[in-house]
């Protein structure tokens, strides 16, 4: 973390402390996803995800004054969301095995920062991933078959191409998205594997 | 604390089914490190669970959340503003989640799972078909122009096979290669044809444009590669007690066995004498110096001799990457440590467009390979990663810092 990073996340801080509403923006912009993806981890329901985070930052304005440090409002919000979490987990009727799991680790008071950190970035390279198919004609092949569950013939009739060309390139695009998996330094695009070193 | 992009790394490969011995240590020891990271990686692993996660977990949507939510949040907060947001929860988009689930299922090579659950719901937003972008350029092709010995100027396209005649001589033209009589003599009614009009030899002339490519085999058998905005001057028999050629641009050379008969390339003031080898040629007028890249066999450049995986540039010889250097003529864009200047040269000549910047150019090397068959915008998105922008209009691709405000 750099020194500066530092600097101005106390300033955000303390700015909040002063009940400057840009401060708290900031703070939202920085923590929304993290937590999002925390929430979602213990609630099934996005709505009632969101719920929780949006109710633990109403809760973080109400008291931006007793926030002693940026450390401080970190917690909170986390240890907040997760309390929202605990809760609806435990009104949950039927819970599954997994969800049993994910209560023992809240009462466990477990500090899972780091792995939601390692879920939303997991995410983000395979959405990237994806993204960066080449070509639209592979995304929507692979869509075609995935998500509207048709066969290659089917595909092959639609997009006016032949069969084998479907086969193709879903063979091509599976090899490109384990390739671009499996190169160091960190994934980035398919086909081109760039970096820009300054 | 490991670097939570880097274990996220390990997971990708470890579910991509490509992780290495060394890393899947290291990716246990962080799994076995606490219950919750423990948990997690069952997540991660259990299908249903994480595919349920990936639903929401996705930009766009993560971005939409993110501005309504705040909005929800202020308008409580200060109820007496008047903020707008809507206020019924917003309904999940099942296929939302398909398109991703589906293509981290295939990802992952577990189709078989997608196949058992998938419902044969009709997706609620139908699939439009994919739109070309406008302003795109395609790649560079087979491309050339065939100088005859009288002057004579033939547009060599990949179309079906011909037949061009030069006097008595019968070249084939297919499929991007032009093909000269093995023999490297013209043959009429079985008698050698010598090729000479008034004493002197009668020479063709390859040359491709901007965005084209061509091979050609030589009288002798040669092969030659030409990359775009390249030529050779070849005499059409090889009679003389050397094979002579000239050329401008990169060509990559498969020089036929001959040892009888020096192969020589004469490009701009330099001589390069190769006895039955492969080796590149970079003449490019616009690039900073003359590279001469040897694969195999043995060339003399000028005075200086190279063995195979060496270049010679400005008579200095040096190990170089043989890989690199040829990469153009498998398809390929290779940067190693290369300025944007450098790039863009080589994207210009193959997409044909001409390259301005404006502003303070963006710095950077850039280490990379990239499909030549792509269309500019394809390379463009790839290459751009936030180092710069750019617009593109008709044939000129200007370049802007990242930092421009549109």
């Amino acid at each position: 973390m750099k020194q500066e990073e530092i600097n101005i996340h106390e300033d955000w801080a303390a700015d909040l402390r002063n009940s400057d509403e840009a401060a708290f923006d900031k703070i939202y912009a920085h923590f929304y996803q993290r937590l999002f993806a925390m929430a979602r981890r213990f609630v099934s329901d996005p709505a009632d995800a969101e719920d929780m985070v949006a109710e633990s930052f109403i809760r973080l304005w109400k008291e931006r004054e007793h926030q002693k440090d940026w450390s401080a409002i970190s917690i909170f919000l986390h240890v907040n969301v997760k309390h929202r979490c605990f809760d609806w987990l435990r009104h949950q009727r039927q819970r599954t095995k997994h969800q049993d799991r994910l209560v023992q680790l809240l009462e466990s008071n477990a500090d899972d920062l780091e792995t939601n950190l390692v879920r939303l970035e997991l995410f983000r390279l395979i959405n990237e991933a994806i993204d960066r198919l080449p070509g639209e004609k592979m995304k929507e092949i692979l869509l075609m078959t995935y998500r509207d569950g048709l066969k290659p013939s089917e595909i092959a009739q639609q997009l006016h191409i032949s069969v084998q060309t479907v086969k193709n390139q879903r063979v091509k695009a599976v090899k490109l998205l384990r390739e671009a998996f499996a190169h160091q330094p960190p994934l980035l695009a398919l086909l081109a594997l760039l970096e820009w070193t300054s | 604390m490991a670097d939570a992009q880097h274990i996220a790394h390990l997971f990708a490969m470890s579910l991509a089914g490509v992780l290495s011995d060394e890393d899947k240590q290291e990716l246990d020891a962080w799994i076995n490190a606490s219950d919750d990271h423990r948990l997690f990686a069952d997540e991660v692993n259990d299908r249903e669970v994480f595919l349920s996660d990936l639903q929401t977990l996705q930009p766009g949507y993560l971005s939409d959340r993110e501005q309504q939510t705040l909005a929800r949040i202020k308008a409580e907060l200060f109820p007496e503003r008047e903020i707008k947001y809507s206020m019924h929860r917003i309904h999940f988009l099942k296929t939302t989640w398909f398109r991703y689930a589906a293509a981290i299922i295939l990802i992952f090579g577990i189709g078989a799972y997608l196949w058992n659950t998938q419902q044969k719901a009709k997706p609620l937003i139908t699939s439009t078909k994919p739109v070309p972008v406008k302003n795109d350029v395609l790649p560079g092709g087979q491309k050339a122009t065939l100088t005859l010995s009288d002057g004579k100027k033939i547009e060599l396209n990949n179309a079906a096979s011909e037949t061009i005649t030069d006097g008595s001589l019968s070249i084939n033209n297919n499929n991007g290669q032009l093909v000269y009589g093995q023999t490297g003599r013209g043959e009429i009614n079985g008698s050698v044809v010598q090729q000479r009009d008034n004493g002197k030899i009668a020479y063709n002339t390859m040359s491709t444009p901007s965005g084209g490519q061509y091979q050609v085999i030589l009288p002798d058998g040669t092969k030659v590669w030409l990359n775009a905005v390249s030529s050779i001057t070849y005499p059409t028999v090889f009679t003389d007690e050397n094979r002579t050629v000239t050329i401008n641009g990169e060509l990559y050379f498969e020089v036929a066995k001959n040892i009888h008969k020096p192969f020589i390339v004469k490009v701009a003031n330099q001589q390069i004498t190769v006895l039955g080898t492969e080796f590149n040629v970079n003449a490019y007028t616009d690039e900073p110096v003359l590279k001469t890249s040897l694969i195999e066999g043995s060339v003399r450049v000028g005075s200086q001799v190279l063995k195979p995986g060496e270049a010679c540039i400005n008579g200095k010889v040096f190990i170089t990457n043989i890989e690199q250097d040829v990469a153009w003529k498998k398809g390929v864009f290779s940067f190693s440590q290369a300025d944007i200047k450098t790039v863009m040269r080589q994207i210009a000549r193959w997409y044909d467009v001409q390259v301005k910047f404006v502003g303070e150019l963006p710095t950077g090397k850039l280490t990379g390979k990239i499909d030549r068959n792509l269309t500019l915008i394809e390379v463009l998105d790839l290459l751009s990663q936030s180092k710069f922008k750019y617009t593109l209009e008709k044939k000129v691709l200007t370049i802007f810092p990242a930092n421009t405000s549109k």
